[in-house]
């Protein structure tokens, strides 16, 4: 009987944390099935302030 | 009354159970509704606490592998000048030696328009590349960007404390995101590869779903089910500069003076 109880309190405690542990696979599963594919075109984006764009013109120079 | 061990352990595992058979019949309601239950990125904090290890997500530890085995072309790139294996790879060892003269947010500033102007590819696989893939090619999706300006401000000393890529549901647009989210001091940074580079606060049409760098994966969203990939049909805008007007228009501003 001690044997029963043991076992059974130690059940009740690992339970819930595998429980947990597949709680948050299932869910990481679901958040990798967001597939961000899609199909854009060059982006625009904004003009660099004066400094950087002076900075990134010389690193296009560069080869 | 006695009780067979067996039948005590069926009930407990049971009882135990539940929970995540609930979790797995629950019915994914709407996106459009549901989604709002996800908070703005202009909410965003890097305070929580992540539910889970990033080598528990298989897009990172792909990702991440594919990093790895790149080290070795990169390294050789940023050792010498002439083992650079493409022109675009030379420019971006010159982009990590201008931007290790700046302050940080300067190289903010560098990373993110530097990685802005490569070429937006179509994906036929969903992958995310290393970056030196997207150095080497100036190619790449919003995530490919996002995760090159991760690995390059990692490479200037931003602590990942500091950086999250994040992926999220652009409201204006219908579609799923990728961006950068960078900490500096209490301010927090968007380097999005469509609108620029804006402090978090005037990004106001963006909801968080989940985000991810190499200390874990946080999910922004619990309530939020993502659907099954057939039903999650991409209806972006392909013309992007029309879409960047258009945002524009609607009150989303430029990056002039964010960064002040």
């Amino acid at each position: 009987m001690k044997k029963l109880v043991f076992a059974s309190v130690m059940v009740a405690i690992a339970a819930p944390a595998l429980a947990q542990g597949d709680k948050e696979q299932t869910r990481l599963a679901k958040l990798e099935e967001i597939v961000v594919t899609a199909e854009k075109a060059q982006p625009t984006g904004y003009q660099p302030d004066a400094k950087t764009a002076a900075l990134l013109a010389e690193i296009e120079k560069s080869k | 009354m006695t009780v067979r061990p067996g039948t005590l352990f069926v009930v407990l595992a049971a009882l135990t159970a539940a929970p995540v058979g609930m979790a797995q019949e629950a019915v994914a309601p709407e996106k459009s509704s549901v989604l709002k239950t996800a908070p703005r990125m202009a909410s965003f904090a890097f305070t929580s606490a992540p539910i889970a290890p990033a080598s528990d997500f298989a897009p990172w530890v792909a990702q991440d592998a594919q990093e790895s085995a790149d080290d070795v072309r990169l390294g050789r790139c940023l050792a010498d000048k002439e083992q650079c294996e493409t022109v675009d790879l030379a420019r971006f060892r010159r982009v990590l030696e201008v931007a290790a003269t700046l302050p940080p947010r300067e190289q903010l500033g560098l990373v993110h328009h530097y990685f802005n102007k490569v070429t937006w590819t179509s994906e036929s696989r969903d992958s995310w590349s290393s970056l030196t893939q997207t150095a080497a090619q100036s190619r790449g999706d919003c995530e490919d960007i996002a995760l090159a300006k991760y690995r390059t401000l990692r490479r200037l000393g931003w602590g990942p404390e500091n950086l999250r890529v994040v992926i999220g549901w652009d409201n204006e647009e219908k579609d799923w995101h990728a961006w950068l989210a960078a900490r500096d001091g209490e301010a927090v940074f968007v380097l999005d590869s469509i609108l620029g580079l804006q402090r978090a606060s005037a990004y106001p049409h963006a909801r968080v779903v989940y985000s991810i760098s190499e200390l874990g994966v946080w999910d922004h969203a619990p309530d939020y089910v993502p659907p099954d990939r057939a039903g999650d049909q991409v209806t972006a805008e392909a013309d992007v500069p029309k879409r960047a007007a258009r945002l524009a228009a609607n009150g989303y501003v430029s990056n002039k003076g964010n960064l002040k």
